[in-house]
């Protein structure tokens, strides 16, 4: 009987390292005709096989391309957005940065301001923080509940063990405060996009926001999203102008 | 007619006439005039006068004299000094006051006042003064009076002009004293830099004042002339002085207190102190101004300073000379949108208390797509605060219709209580461009047609070097870009090993209960024993094996009915059993015929017949749940 469950589970294992490879080579595959297209300077073709990926999966490179295309296309919104969630997904890759410092620089935005643990959340990508967080939680939870569950004594190693955990899921909590506050930045993607008094489309206009502007959401009702932008310019904006990075 | 009553009748005409002549000779009595009734409770009624009652004057040489050939309570004259013993240095007051007229009054310029004792006329006073229940209009002549050297000075009676009529104000007499050591010595006025102990920092505008105190002596009326005799600062005195109460040294003092602009231009310690001229009104002891004015020359004590450079360290992008605290206003431009070419502008207002005069305009840099010109500059500043307004004026030119902003201008400052440099850059302001109609549109992608070379710089050319490549490898596939956090599945995954962590915790105390309860446990095993030789006995009835079912059936009952502690229950005797079953029942038979025949079978040594044996299951199972259902 366990001899047929560890062969089963052989079986198993080898299934998916091998669906895992085809689908890692097809999803490999699958930005490469973007890119010619890109290479030959037909960025709305590129765009357009990179969007069609990218509703089903997405990858920071796939997120970075697409940029690209959008940003020659004279899209600078969608651009920003693109490069903006590459970079979450990837902070480490430098090519993403340069260009949202070129683009910024170009249409004369400033660079976003963001608190110290916001910043001190992009040291890494929102994923490795939060598995971290979770996983010395529930360590220290494990090192500090199973000794007196089990009747086991606890020992040096176990406390030391909880005294760790507790330490790193610790210093984790500024960055999911961060990752948090991050989640409310958006993307203003239409140009001159109207900041409104009221969220109805005869809201008296406040003022304007540049397209690739970044404003953090701080409310929303129906069709429009409350946003506060940089100096804090503040008021209602449609959704389809506007959206969140982390949607 | 006989000469007797012709006499008689002489003697009545002359009395007669004598009469007449004396009522002739008598003041007219004036008939009282026809009215209402007085009433003493309305205050609009006349009101009969009472008859004046005049005390017969008292000779008094210092004091009233009656003006000859007027009535004695219709114009007089006093004169007394205030005080009438005075210090050496110190001001008093002369004052003549005459009773009964208030305008029309001439006396001698100057009095005759004796030598050394000079007096100065202040102001006049009109008034009313009660005497005797009459309200009487007085006018009263103030001098001012101090004296060259102590002694006893009369002041000479002498005569005043009254509308026309002498009236002889009366003598007085002063003693002028030479101050002794328990009167307080004369205060002059003085004079204060105020400046608040720290440190300060080379190009900063200090917050200083220059207080000039009042003393009982003397009260300041005006600051002229304020100059900077010491110290390494630049110096600009601000138009306008006031008065103030202000506490200084614990106590409350009113000083002119004059606001100035020092900025330290050396670092290093330093001492400044300030030179002003005041001008300056004596008072005399009642504490009003005595009429004698002065001017003063007034140095303040010098302030130690300590004054350092701006640190190199940390200074950020924009800075311009800028120390303080400062705001920066909402920028505004002339128009949201603008035509390549035509000038719009762009006005940054700075608020804040700092060296707003010294700060130079932020620098524009906007590269090829904007031409700037130098700002206009205007200032506004409360002079008392300290607080005020730098307004910038830019004039921008856009050169280019992909121009989408006007990009961020750096500017920042330093400020002195943080010891730092702060941001403050001018945040970027969108603004539509739109092409000129001489120059042709150019679409947002980098392409350029190049029609127009000199109008439109190949800034999206010179762009596409600097946009990086893409990316060779797409990196780590995943569905959303979102955090794993934003996602239902994660946190359902989390109830894993919190349900890991329940499930064990909740077992950990079924097991510590049943520890602690073997009974329990006993019971359970009691009933699974039970269930398991009843499962026995049914497959031993059904192929009729009558031994089989017999000790199965046995077994059921004693499992069952065996007490919950240490007890075996195969130990367990028939009358155990019976005790936990009611009296004359078909439960309590059914036991005892399965015990006789067990009993037969196992020890009669011979084989009995147990024909029908199987027949009693039905009892057995219900006498099993009868007994468990007993149990305690």
């Amino acid at each position: 009987m366990k001899g047929a469950l560890a062969v089963g589970a052989l079986i198993g294992c080898a299934i998916w390292v091998v669906f895992s490879l085809v689908l890692f080579d097809n999803f490999s595959n699958a930005i490469h005709p973007g890119n010619t297209r890109y290479a030959k300077g037909d960025f709305a073709d590129a765009k357009r096989l990179w969007s069609k990926v990218s509703g089903k999966n997405t990858s920071p490179g796939l997120l970075h391309n697409l940029g690209n295309a959008e940003f020659k296309l004279g899209k600078l919104g969608p651009a920003i957005l693109a490069w903006e969630r590459a970079r979450a997904l990837d902070p480490a890759f430098r090519n993403t940065t340069a260009n949202l410092r070129f683009a910024r620089g170009q249409a004369g935005l400033s660079e976003p301001e963001l608190a110290w643990h916001e910043e001190y959340s992009a040291l890494f990508t929102p994923d490795t923080w939060i598995w971290v967080a979770t996983g010395a939680f529930w360590l220290a939870a494990a090192l500090l509940a199973l000794p007196p569950l089990l009747k086991r004594k606890r020992t040096a190693w176990t406390q030391g063990g909880a005294v760790v955990a507790i330490g790193v899921f610790l210093l984790t909590l500024p960055a999911l405060a961060g990752i948090v506050a991050r989640g409310k930045i958006g993307v203003v993607l239409a140009a001159e996009t109207v900041l409104r008094l009221t969220p109805t489309k005869e809201g008296e206009m406040l003022g304007k926001l540049a397209e690739g502007e970044l404003a953090r959401v701080e409310k929303s009702r129906g069709a429009y999203v409350y946003v506060r932008a940089a100096s804090d310019r503040a008021g209602w904006v449609q959704r389809g102008e506007f959206t969140k990075i982390w949607p | 007619m006989n000469i007797r009553s012709v006499f008689s009748r002489t003697i009545a005409t002359l009395v007669f006439l004598a009469g007449v002549c004396a009522l002739a000779q008598l003041p007219p009595v004036p008939l009282p005039a026809p009215g209402p009734t007085p009433d003493p409770t309305n205050p609009f009624m006349p009101r009969q006068r009472l008859r004046e009652f005049v005390p017969p004057p008292a000779f008094d040489p210092l004091q009233r004299v009656p003006m000859p050939g007027m009535g004695a309570t219709t114009i007089s004259a006093t004169a007394s000094f205030d005080p009438p013993v005075l210090r050496l240095m110190r001001f008093g007051e002369y004052r003549v006051t005459i009773l009964g007229m208030s305008a029309g009054i001439e006396v001698p310029d100057p009095l005759p006042a004796p030598e050394g004792l000079i007096l100065d006329l202040t102001n006049k006073t009109p008034g009313t003064t009660i005497v005797n229940g009459q309200r009487l209009m007085s006018m009263t002549l103030r001098y001012s009076v101090t004296a060259a050297r102590p002694g006893t000075y009369l002041m000479p009676s002498f005569t005043a002009t009254v509308a026309g009529q002498p009236v002889t104000v009366p003598a007085a007499q002063v003693v002028v004293q030479t101050p002794g050591p328990d009167d307080l010595p004369y205060q002059s006025v003085r004079a204060v830099l105020d400046l608040p102990a720290g440190e300060y920092f080379v190009g900063q505008m200090l917050p200083a004042r220059l207080l000039v105190f009042d003393t009982p002596d003397e009260t300041v009326q005006a600051v002229a002339n304020v100059t900077k005799p010491s110290g390494d600062f630049l110096f600009q005195t601000q138009t306008g002085s006031r008065r103030e109460r202000i506490m200084w040294e614990g106590k409350e003092s009113v000083a002119l207190v004059t606001p100035l602009r020092l900025t330290p231009i050396k670092p290093g310690e330093t001492d400044v102190s300030l030179q002003a001229i005041v001008f300056i009104n004596k008072l005399n002891l009642a504490g009003r101004p005595s009429g004698n004015t002065a001017q003063a020359m007034l140095d303040t004590a010098p302030v130690r300073v300590r004054v350092r450079a701006l640190p190199e360290s940390g200074r950020k992008p924009g800075f311009t000379g800028a120390i303080g605290k400062f705001e920066l206003g909402q920028p505004v431009l002339s128009a949201p949108e603008a035509i390549v070419g035509d000038p719009i502008n762009l006005t940054v207002t700075l608020m804040g208390e700092g060296n707003l005069e010294a700060i130079g305009a932020p620098t524009f840099d906007a590269g090829e797509a904007w031409q700037s010109f130098t700002p206009t500059i205007n200032v506004e500043r409360d002079v008392f605060s300290g607080r005020g307004t730098k307004t910038f004026t830019y004039t921008l030119i856009p050169r280019t219709p992909e121009t989408r902003a006007v990009p961020t201008i750096p500017f920042s400052y330093f400020d002195p209580e943080r010891k730092e440099f702060v941001d403050l850059s001018i945040p970027p302001q969108a603004v539509a461009v739109k092409p000129s109609g001489a120059a042709p549109a150019a679409t947002p992608a980098p392409a350029t047609d190049g029609t127009d070379a000199a109008n439109e710089p190949p800034s999206p050319k010179r762009a596409e070097p600097i946009l990086t490549g893409l990316a060779e490898k797409p990196g780590r596939w995943r569905r959303s870009p979102s955090p794993i956090a934003w996602s239902g599945t994660f946190w359902a995954g989390q109830a894993v090993p919190a349900l890991a962590l329940l499930g064990l915790w909740l077992w950990r105390r079924r097991v510590d209960f049943l520890a602690a309860h073997p009974e329990v446990v006993r019971r359970r095993e009691a009933r699974i024993a039970a269930k398991r030789h009843l499962r026995v006995a049914r497959v031993a009835a059904h192929a009729n094996d009558e031994d089989a079912f017999i000790n199965a059936s046995i077994d059921a009952i004693r499992a069952a009915a065996a007490p919950l502690d240490t007890t075996q229950a195969h130990s367990v005797v028939m009358e155990e059993v019976l005790a936990k079953l009611p009296r004359e029942n078909h439960a309590d038979k059914a036991v005892r015929e399965l015990f006789t025949c067990g009993h037969a079978k196992d020890f009669s040594g011979h084989h009995t017949p147990l024909n029908g044996v199987t027949e009693l299951l039905p009892h057995v199972e219900k006498t099993v749940a009868m007994i468990e259902g007993r149990q305690p």
